[in-house]
Formats: C-alpha cells, structure tokens, sequence
C-alpha cells in the first residue's frame, strides 16, 4: 500500500500559539525557527521562519505540520506548503487588537473555498476574556471578516498546550473534510 | 443620562483597505473615544449602514456626535433617537457586525429594536430604509414566524418529516462543538437536508444519539427547522439522492486520524 503524507498549515499572527500547538501533537521535536524577538510582544522568542512538526498516524500515514507566520511578508513561505494542503488552521489570539488586515491577507492568500482546503479558525488565550460578551464581540469581528471572503468556518476555542485540545482541531478538519465528501457526492446525485 | 440613536453610512474607503478593516478601524477609534467621555452602548453594521446606541451624560454624547459628524469615513449621519434614560441598558461598549443569517444576532436585534422603534425619529426616506435595512432581518422573521408558529414547538423526537438545516456555526459561547456535533455541523451548514437523509448516513448508533445532537443545537438556537409533509417535492439536492447510497466510506488517512485520536483518549482516560 502507497504511503500517505498528508499536510496541516498553522497560520497565526505573533503570540498566537503556532509553536505551541507543533511541541504539543508533534511526535518529533519541532524544527522551530524562532528568533529572539526585539520589541515586547510578551514572550522572549517568536517564529521567523516554519515550525515543522510530523504526526505518524500509522506506519505509512503521517501529517505534517507546517507553523506560518502570519505577516504577509513572510508569503514566500506560505507559498511553499500551500499546494495540496489536508487543511488550514488560523490561529487568532484572543485580545483587544484583532489585526483585521493579517486575517484578510491569510484567506485571500490561501482561498480555502476555490482550493477546497477545510479551514478552522482557533481562538487561543481566551481564558484571558473578562466574560462572554467579551469573546462575542471578538468572534463577531472574525466572523466579519470570514464573511467577505464568503467563508463559514467554525470558529473554535483551543488550548495549544493541551493535546486534547489541539487534537481536537484535527478531528474538526477531518469531520468537514470528509462532509466536503458527502456533500459532492449528494450534488454529483442531483437528477 | 440619556440614550441617542445615531446612523450614518459608512465610506468606501478610497485606499486598498478593505471593507472590514475599514469597520474596524471606525469602531476601534470609536471604542477608545467613548471609553474617555464614559459611554456605553453598541455598533451595529449591516454592509456600509452603522447603527449605534450611546448611553451617557449629555456633554459626553455631544462630543460623540460632534467626532462622528467630522469622521470622513462616515456621512449622512442623522441622530433618529435622543431621550432621557434613568439607567442605562448596556453596561459596556460593544459591536456586532450583523449578519442577516445569524439567529444569535436576530435576538439582540430584537432588543435593540425594542429600545429605540417607539421613540425613533426617522425624519428622511433615506433614514427609513437605512433603519429598515438594519433591521430588515427582525422584521421578516416575525413575518416568518406568524407564518408557521408551529417551527420552533419541536422536541427531540419529532424531527420526522423535518428538513434541517444551519446558516453559522454555533459560537463557543453559545455552544462548544463536540465530537458529535462535529459530524453533522458541517452537514447542515449552508444546506438543507432532510432528516430521513441524516438518518440514513449513519453517523452514530442510534436515531437517539443523533436527536440528542440535534436537540442540542435547536436549543442553542442554531438550528433551522422546517416542517414538511412531503420533502421529495422540495428543491433539495438530498431528496433526490439514491435511496440505496451509503455514506462515502472515510479513506485511509481519515481512518488513521480517527484510530489516532480514540487511542489517545484511551489513554488520557487511564488513571
């Protein structure tokens, strides 16, 4: 039986857990890029480069995990693991600056709906909400901009430190990579 | 104290920023200027109409409404509401980019609606159908719901002769997405399918499991449900698939994935 390597693109904006969430469903040690950053972003190292992690699911099946910063000057870069993506994670740090124009850059460049690519959008650090109406307000933003790009993604809560949780999210690409199934199949069914 | 209403349209911006950013640039300078002047009350934008509903002392709204007439991103800025309020109903400043699909942001609608329609002062035509466009979704859901009362009297075990569907995914607030839910959500989003059909594709053991799911998301408000006593004539893609089709079996990586993930709960679940 043919190998299968599939690959999952982590795109987020600095601080958003991109490493993290590779340390914590990679089986390797990630190839971290990180630099020490030069202005106060609240952590001592950032990634500058790919974070790459893999994931052996069995002896010939693996997901490959490509953390991308999520500057659109590091495009080149996204260029690179953008062909024949398994699924796209947008990783958005919950605080009160949404970089709006980041998130745009992002799905315009990765066009998850014309490359059929599944796309989630993780919500991290939303522990540090004050409450409900709070973490709304901020969805309500995501949402906004998804909605212009004519996406309807879930948008999902994780913890890149638990493996659960960021098993999670693998498991929410696959249930709406296999429902992109069901739902081509139903269509190709249409008398 | 008093509560103004105040809409106006928004700009198109004359840079490459793009209608979103636009948004959100107005409403972060916003939310910053009336934190200072001590103002709560809400944003609203439904494509390029803004509503908002400020609460506050009188010199605080008036420098608002002074900043706002002056913003070159706004125009066309009328104030349609401005009354006298004893307490204020928001406690914060907050925004909602309307969506017209969205139950959730129906119901504030619905609140917000109720707080200024009485009192408003739509003086132009203009005015009118801006007001009308915000609230456009309100206005046709009751239309909608004195049509069939019935919809939303459903329980768990009457999705029969139902066709189900969902415009958004349910927000973590509202609901966190489970295993479960993450079979079918993707199912009902952006479609109508037919209960009979979810049936069929056997996604859990049992019709039980599935109402349950089901249940949990009519109950969060994310679920559209429309009765029917003979779905084969609607125009729904499932009621003409083959009575005889499976679900599509889940390929080799899908298979590994799920494998993976049920091995590693196993073992997180072990003392």
């Amino acid at each position: 039986m043919s190998n299968i390597y599939k690959k999952l693109a982590v795109v987020g904006e600095v601080g958003s857990g991109k490493t993290q969430l590779i340390k914590t469903i990679s089986e390797i040690s990630p190839f971290a890029t990180e630099a020490k950053s030069s202005v106060d972003i609240g952590k001592e190292y950032t990634t500058v480069g790919i974070d790459y992690g893999r994931l052996s699911l069995s002896e010939d099946i693996a997901l490959g995990l490509y953390g991308l910063p999520g500057q659109k000057r590091f495009q080149l870069l996204w260029d690179m693991v953008r062909n024949g993506l398994w699924g796209l994670l947008v990783l958005t740090k919950f605080n009160d600056e949404l970089n709006v124009k980041s998130l745009d850059n992002i799905l315009e460049h990765f066009d998850p709906i014309n490359n059929q690519i599944p796309l989630v959008i993780g919500l991290t650090h939303i522990d540090t909400a004050e409450n409900d109406q709070e973490i709304d307000l901020f969805i309500d933003i995501i949402s906004y901009a998804l909605e212009q790009h004519g996406i309807n993604a879930p948008i999902v809560p994780v913890d890149p430190r638990d493996i659960e949780s960021s098993l999670m999210i693998l498991q929410l690409l696959d249930a709406l990579e296999q429902s992109s199934a069901i739902n081509m199949e139903a269509t190709q069914n249409v008398v | 104290m008093k509560r103004i209403a105040c809409l106006c349209t928004i700009t198109e911006p004359e840079d490459h920023t793009s209608h979103s950013e636009n948004v959100f640039h107005i409403f972060d300078s916003a939310r910053k200027f009336n934190k200072e002047q001590n103002i709560v009350g809400t944003f609203l934008v439904l494509n390029n109409v803004l509503l908002q509903i400020l609460e506050g002392e009188p010199s605080g709204l008036a420098n608002v409404v002074y900043r706002v007439n002056r913003d070159p991103r706004i125009s066309n800025v009328a104030v349609i509401l401005n009354t006298a309020i004893e307490t204020p109903s928001f406690t914060r400043w907050s925004i909602k980019l309307l969506s017209e699909q969205c139950a959730a942001h129906r119901t504030y609608l619905q609140k917000i609606h109720s707080l200024i329609n009485e009192k408003s002062l739509l003086k132009t035509n203009e005015d009118r159908i801006r007001y009308n466009k915000i609230f456009q979704s309100i206005l046709s859901e009751n239309i909608k719901q004195n049509q069939t009362p019935e919809e939303d009297s459903y329980t768990s075990t009457s999705f029969n002769n139902t066709l189900l569907g969902m415009s958004s995914w349910p927000r973590p607030t509202q609901l966190r997405v489970n295993a479960g839910l993450m079979k079918i959500c993707p199912l009902l989003i952006g479609h109508t399918i037919e209960y009979k059909k979810l049936l069929e594709l056997e996604l859990f053991n049992s019709a039980q499991e599935l109402n349950s799911y089901l249940q949990q998301l009519r109950e969060a408000k994310a679920l559209t449900i429309i009765q029917t006593q003979d779905p084969s004539n609607l125009h729904s893609f499932e009621a003409h698939q083959n009575k005889n089709q499976q679900t599509p079996r889940p390929g080799r990586f899908s298979q590994a994935l799920k494998n993976f993930i049920s091995g590693q709960g196993m073992r997180a679940s072990k003392p």
